[in-house]
């Protein structure tokens, strides 16, 4: 039973019941663990339930997430004696994946899937599983098919946990994530059509991280547009960022992160906004809103 | 979908009283102001903006943040690019 089990809705803890018993079903799982908020709440629950050495939990490595986000899986998984390997991914040596298509998720996730699928059958786990959530099945998310090619199951979404339902759930039990902002990979924040460099998410990684640096919390992102970095903020902070003495802060943040020309966003964060602007995914009409807290991400994986 | 024009989203944004100029990157439209331009710090003006980029053509409208102590043309290259 979760720590916090008091604050948490009956509807939710027969949610969390459900997927124990689906858990239970199957015996013993390989977790695809990025240490982001869905992964992070299906690992600690899958150790809660099934014990530790029925879990591994396997993070892929490469230079399409920021670091920090490793050493946020590391501190989950020894938080919650969450058994972790860790293996290096190479998709950006995939020149399919490196020329940024529509589908580049597909290549990564074949790629992680490709290497994960070995591990488990190498020790006797019944099944690889993602925290794919209810909610990412609205986006355009071709990764989906490389998950389906290597029979990973989604739990969470299968069971229809929303990325709400997961912070609440993982609020209650104490996992850290719980207030994370989405951490979709850095790939997400270039066009399609934009070669994927190591360079180039070198310079998201280091602008998005000088904006953490101003102060700025919940979801943001740098979005990559050649020289010129387009910066989605929290809707409620656009405002205030606009204003001259705080524009020059935010310019001269991103500027130190190699960027010549700056511009934020008129209608600030939208999960799956280069979908949008690409045209694989239809706009919604909402304009902006400065009292509208960051949705959830959805990316393109 | 309208078909894009800058030259129209920019009269447009001129008659709300904003004074910029307009740049195309595709569907992204990016808005320049000149020196002294406040408007889009508001949120209402910020509103009526981006529907009026959206009913030219573009999904997405952007403030650009001027770097008011060089010109275009000393812009330096991009490292690593």
């Amino acid at each position: 039973m979760p720590p916090h089990d008091d604050l948490l809705e009956p509807t939710l803890r027969d949610k969390e019941a459900h997927l124990a018993q689906w858990l239970r079903e199957h015996r013993s799982v390989l977790v695809g663990f990025s240490g982001g908020v869905d992964s992070a709440y299906l690992a600690c629950l899958a150790v809660d339930v099934l014990g530790s050495d029925k879990v591994l939990a396997v993070t892929g490595k490469s230079a399409s997430y920021p670091e920090a986000q490793w050493q946020t899986a590391r501190d989950v998984a020894r938080r919650f004696g969450v058994p972790v390997l860790e293996i290096d991914t190479r998709e950006l040596k995939d020149p399919r994946y490196a020329a940024n298509p529509a589908n580049r998720c597909y290549f990564c996730k074949s790629e992680l899937w490709s290497r994960l699928a070995p591990v488990a059958s190498e020790r006797g786990l019944a099944c690889v599983i993602d925290g794919t959530n209810a909610d990412d099945l609205a986006d355009y998310r071709p990764g989906a098919r490389a998950a389906s090619e290597w029979n990973v199951q989604s739990p969470l979404a299968a069971l229809g946990f929303t990325k709400n339902d997961i912070r609440a759930l993982s609020r209650a039990r104490g996992i850290p994530t719980w207030q994370q902002p989405s951490a979709p990979c850095l790939s997400s924040r270039i066009p399609y059509g934009i070669a994927v460099t190591p360079a180039r998410l070198r310079r998201i990684e280091a602008a998005e991280a000088a904006l953490r640096s101003l102060g700025i919390t919940g979801d943001l992102r740098v979005r990559f547009h050649g020289e010129l970095a387009r910066i989605e903020l929290p809707p409620n902070e656009i405002s205030r960022w606009l204003e001259p003495v705080a524009a020059n802060r935010l310019r001269d943040a991103v500027a130190s992160a190699g960027f010549t020309r700056i511009a934020v966003d008129a209608r600030g964060f939208r999960s799956g906004s280069l979908n949008v602007l690409a045209g694989v995914r239809q706009d919604d009409v909402a304009g902006p809103n400065d009292s509208m807290a960051g949705r959830s991400e959805a990316s393109a994986a | 979908m309208s078909t894009r024009s800058v030259a129209e989203l920019r009269r447009s944004l001129r008659a709300l009283g904003l004074r910029v100029s307009v740049e195309a990157w595709d569907a992204l439209a990016v808005a320049i102001p000149e020196v002294d331009e406040r408007g889009l710090e508001d949120v209402e003006i910020r509103k009526q903006a981006v529907a009026l980029a959206r009913s030219h053509g573009f999904s997405h409208l952007a403030v650009e943040l001027p770097d008011r102590g060089r010109e275009p043309s000393d812009r330096a290259t991009l490292p690593g690019d």
